[in-house]
């Protein structure tokens, strides 16, 4: 086993082999008045103290039973198959670089081949990049894709349907460097088509569940040359409903981090890009594609390299280099396990969970239930209801309740996205509505 | 054959449409997707994993990517239920463990590099430098000082400058001088007519050389009225041994899948926390963790927030990973980390410079250049040619054709986790490709020829675009 | 050693102009198109645009690398090389005739008095290899 002491020997051996007579001439170049600085940290610990403390700390976060967690608002439990974890943790996927070598990375790059052509099937489109850091980031990135297209420095967006305070924040953020004009309907109802838009954001479903036919407005909206861009919070709808594709996209993104990976407390996450072929040249992120060796063998190799930062510098589609790799490998893994029938059956099932609920939920006297088409999130009016009371009441009883929203939005006060997931029979939300009446009565 | 996608070796499904949601909404055309069994995923994707190369397959000595080995420890206990199952909605009561860690974790990488406080919700090195720079963009703008332009060395990392574009600045590149540092003498004239908000410096180097002169560059900045971004891409060089903070950086990003151990996944996901001296602190993304007496909260008071760069607070999982490294190594272990890549890197140069040109004859930090300007002249093989035959040798390729200052550029960082055996070994398998590159370099042009396929046609790739298994 | 025609003029940015009337034909040098490596795609002006000379007019892309094109002369742009577009390859192997790109309609006909002569981009090139 490798010590402290070992390794100064190591040390010692090496430092022979060099003209410096010791370890801190190697750093002769460093300000003596900065060099070896006092820095407050404590010694390392060994692994076993280590597993303790963390345990320690772990201890302190309180997990619900999945099937008694009605939490989701764009994260969401879902079963990972063990066989995912098991084959992520390979580490010859997990401990590798960057496929830039693609002879010893077909490992990597067949299964990102495989990912984009998953994103591609689901959403409806064409092609898809290799993934981006979360959803959030993915729009500003499809916005800037838009600007590129129409060769215009800056453009004017209008964003359709509910949006995440979180989403719209970092939205704005990345608007500071870009100064595009950006506006949020929440309500399809409260926005007129004109001349001068630039790309329209369809939230689909939208950041409570529903999913809204924008047809008519798409079709008016193409006539004037306009841009469309889908953002799908939750991409699982789409094995269902109709694709961005089949609506008419031009790009779609979104949070694919429940197709496959954990909640985490909410990152890493896993941003997607999808797209028309003939704006290949304008997606950001990596891309996988297929060619051959000089024998005629078919391998997989990045393409479209000079998009990206490490050749067109500042003149790249984004400066993303890093993106979720792993999180990438693990959805392919996913998606191949799974297939159309596991993922058909996965989605109908929420669907109907969702309708159960929404049912259930509007025979309690004082709530009000939200009638559009809903899918894993239903948005729930509690009127003079204390939301947060009831869900500390639903805490002592073993139960994860729904979000607050006025928690993200003093505006949103009395209302709550409660939420479905793959483990919930329909006797928990059965015994979650029990909890709600109990509740109000008492 | 084995890099085939998993879509030629099982059936297709036919795929049926969901029949119960409202027709004006329901898909029409179903997913073409593979009905495999469980069996069949695990065989295609195990043969699969045996196409990669990661660190635990061999050296990995890929200059400023610092893949140093990924300790187990990390993945067991990150992957802890009471971490992996945690919604980050939940309230502050039920994740005062998390919450804890990101705190402690700010108040460390605070203390090893020299800041007030650091932001954790960067996805990647690239966000960390686009981070920054929003965050030097609104101080400027707080102190009403506006300034548009950063300056950016011919050396740099090309997300730098990318970064620079998308947080809304025009770019100047500075010349380095012979010895790769920055020609302070070409930044004098610039500073003299320009007002600058930033210059963007990686310390060391992209050649693995200290910048000398980065007191006197530092104050030259600050004179200026401008401020100073350290890419902490290099940070292994320095961990423990010297801070940013204390050079006069302002800012600074750090890459915690390079210098903390935590795995690069094949493309991520990494993490780019950004560290800030104090009169930038106000400025930070929200939320930030705080506490309270004995209790963690995420504060979102800060109203001079640039706002939100994740959904939600970054890529906590990958986080927790580094905070465990850090905990395992603590100050003692941190230094020798830095002691022993520094020693690697320089104990190899010093055994190539028999072997292949070393252009820099200079003591290195954690990583070098080797040029192969030389061979190609004399012997047409190339530095691409090169990583290609360490290949059929059992070894991943140190980074090519950067930086660009360098023609053929090879560049190696051995990191700390590399024996010296292991290091002879990498040293005999250069000295038998240069020595072959003069006897039968048909033979290094032709390689790899161990690996499931040969170099692949990158034209063809581009020119007859096949992005997905259908198209 | 890359082939230089004498009959032409050049630019720093290793184009290429000829002239007829008033009208410019421009293209990339052997040197240009040698560095670049296989050129897959190229971005072109479209006709009638207008443009001052050393404005950035299009972008040649090859797999490693993009560059961009420079218009040398001031003028509007009559013609693009379609052949060009549906085979980037013709600009690698013929890129003095059939790779040729751009033809202008020159605003002021003495700017190629501007331009380099066959034996200053010989010098040129003598520095840069």
């Amino acid at each position: 086993m490798e010590t402290p002491d070992s390794l100064r020997l190591q040390l010692f051996e090496l430092i022979k082999e060099l003209p410096a007579n010791n370890v801190d001439q190697l750093y002769k170049d460093i300000p003596k008045s900065i060099f070896r600085p006092d820095i407050g940290i404590a010694d390392g610990l060994t692994e076993p103290k280590v597993q303790l403390e963390i345990e320690r700390v772990a201890n302190n976060n309180t997990i619900y039973p999945k099937q008694k967690s009605f939490l989701g608002a764009g994260v969401y439990y879902r079963h990972i198959p063990a066989i995912v974890d098991h084959l992520v943790n390979r580490s010859e996927f997990f401990t590798a670089y960057t496929p830039y070598q693609p002879e010893i990375s077909q490992g990597t790059l067949t299964a990102i081949f495989e990912f984009q052509t998953y994103m591609a099937e689901l959403t409806g489109m064409e092609i898809s990049n290799a993934s981006l850091y979360d959803g959030a980031t993915a729009l500003s990135e499809s916005i800037q894709m838009v600007s590129r297209v129409s060769n215009k420095k800056t453009v004017n967006v209008s964003v359709i349907g509910m949006m995440s305070e979180n989403y719209r924040s970092v939205l704005e953020t990345y608007n500071k460097g870009f100064n595009n004009e950006l506006s949020y309907f929440d309500d399809l109802a409260e926005f007129r088509m004109e001349e001068g838009v630039d790309a329209l954001v369809f939230m689909y479903p939208n950041f409570f569940g529903q999913v809204i036919d924008y047809t008519s407005l798409i079709e008016e909206a193409k006539k004037l040359g306009t841009a469309i861009i889908f953002c799908v919070p939750n991409p699982l709808a789409l094995m269902i409903f109709k694709t961005p594709g089949e609506l008419g996209a031009d790009i779609v993104c979104g949070e694919a981090i429940s197709l496959g990976s954990y909640p985490a407390f909410g990152g890493p996450g896993l941003g997607f890009l999808t797209t028309r072929q003939d704006l290949v040249r304008n997606m950001p992120g990596r891309i996988v594609g297929e060619t051959e060796d000089a024998k005629g063998n078919k391998g997989f190799v990045l393409t479209f390299q000079t998009r990206e930062q490490h050749i067109r510098r500042e003149r790249a589609t984004s400066n993303i280099c890093s993106n979720q790799g792993l999180l990438a490998l693990r959805t392919a893994i996913y998606f191949s396990y799974m297939g159309q029938s596991g993922l058909v059956d996965l989605a109908e099932d929420i669907y109907e969970k969702t309708q159960y609920l929404k049912k259930k939920l509007s025979d309690i006297d004082g709530l009000e239930v939200d009638r559009n088409v809903s899918f894993q999130d239903a948005l729930v009016y509690f009127g003079e209801i204390s939301i947060n009371a009831l869900n500390g009441f639903l805490k002592e009883n073993g139960v994860l309740g729904g979000f607050d929203l006025s928690k993200m939005d003093e505006d949103l006060d009395g209302y709550c996205l409660i939420t479905v997931n793959d483990y919930m029979e329909k006797n928990d939300i059965d015994e979650l509505v029990a909890y709600i009446e109990e509740f109000i009565c008492g | 054959m084995d890099n085939s996608p998993i879509f030629e070796k099982v059936s297709i499904s036919k795929g049926y449409i969901s029949s119960n949601i409202p027709e004006a909404l329901r898909r029409e055309k179903p997913c073409r997707l593979p009905e495999a069994s469980e069996a069949q995923v695990a065989r295609h994707y195990t043969k699969l994993s045996t196409l990669n190369f990661g660190v635990d397959s061999g050296m990995y000595p890929l200059g400023s990517c610092t893949m140093k080995y990924n300790y187990k420890i990390l993945e067991r206990l990150a992957s802890l239920p009471e971490f992996l199952n945690l919604h980050p909605l939940q309230d502050e009561e039920d994740t005062q463990g998390i919450l804890e860690i990101m705190y402690k974790l700010d108040q460390l990488l605070s203390e090893l590099f020299g800041y007030s406080h650091f932001t954790l919700q960067p996805s990647a090195g690239a966000q960390g430098e686009h981070t920054g720079l929003l965050i030097i963009r609104e101080y400027l703008k707080s102190i009403g000082d506006e300034r548009d332009l950063v300056l950016i060395p011919d050396s740099a990392h090309g997300t730098n400058p990318a970064s620079a574009i998308m947080a809304g600045f025009r770019i100047k590149k500075i010349s380095s001088d012979k010895w790769g540092n920055v020609d302070v003498d070409k930044l004098k004239k610039v500073l003299e007519k320009e007002k600058v908000a930033a210059i963007m410096l990686t310390n060391p180097s992209t050649l693995g050389l200290f910048e000398n002169n980065i007191l006197k560059i530092a104050e030259m900045i600050h004179e200026n009225g401008g401020l100073l971004y350290y890419d902490g891409a290099n940070a292994n060089a320095l961990l423990g041994m010297a801070r940013p903070g204390d050079m006069g950086f302002d800012v600074c990003h750090l890459n915690l899948h390079k210098t903390f151990g935590t795995p690069h996944g094949g493309g991520g996901p990494g993490a780019g926390p950004v560290g800030v001296s104090a009169r930038l602190v106000p400025f930070l993304p929200k939320p930030m963790v705080e506490k309270e007496g004995d209790d963690y909260f995420l504060d979102t008071s800060n109203e001079k927030s640039i706002g939100m760069m994740h959904g939600f607070y970054g890529n906590v999982n990958v986080l927790v990973k580094a905070y465990i490294y850090i905990l395992l190594h603590g100050r003692d272990g941190l230094e020798l980390v830095c002691e022993k890549a520094v020693a690697n890197a320089n104990y190899l140069m010093e055994k190539l410079k028999d072997v292949i040109n070393v252009p820099y004859d200079r003591v290195c930090m954690h990583e070098f250049v080797i040029s192969a300007g030389k061979l190609k002249k004399e012997t047409g093989v190339s530095a691409l040619d090169i990583a290609k035959a360490l290949i059929d040798r059992g070894y991943h390729p140190p980074t090519i054709y950067f930086p660009l200052i360098v023609s053929e550029c090879l560049m190696i960082e051995p990191t700390e986790t590399e024996d010296k055996e292991s290091m002879d070994k990498f040293i005999d398998a250069l000295t038998s490709i240069v020595k072959e590159a003069s006897s039968n370099s048909e033979a290094i042009k032709a390689t790899p020829v161990t690996t499931i396929v040969g170099r692949l046609d990158e034209v063809k790739a581009v020119k007859e675009p096949k992005l997905t298994f259908f198209s | 050693m890359h082939i230089i025609k004498d009959d032409l003029y050049y630019s720093e940015e290793h184009e290429w102009v000829s002239v007829e009337g008033n009208v410019a034909t421009i293209g990339v040098t052997d040197y240009a198109q040698d560095a670049l490596g296989d050129i897959v795609f190229v971005e072109f002006p479209s006709v009638d645009d207008e443009f001052t000379q050393m404005d950035e007019i299009g972008v040649l892309e090859s797999v490693k690398t993009v560059s961009n094109l420079y218009i040398p002369v001031s003028g509007r742009v009559i013609e693009v090389n379609e052949a060009a577009n549906e085979d980037p390859a013709l600009i690698n192997s013929s890129p003095f005739d059939e790779g040729w790109l751009v033809k202008i309609e020159m605003d002021e006909p003495s700017e190629v008095e501007d331009l380099l002569s066959a034996a200053k981009y010989e010098e040129l090139l003598g520095e840069e290899e």
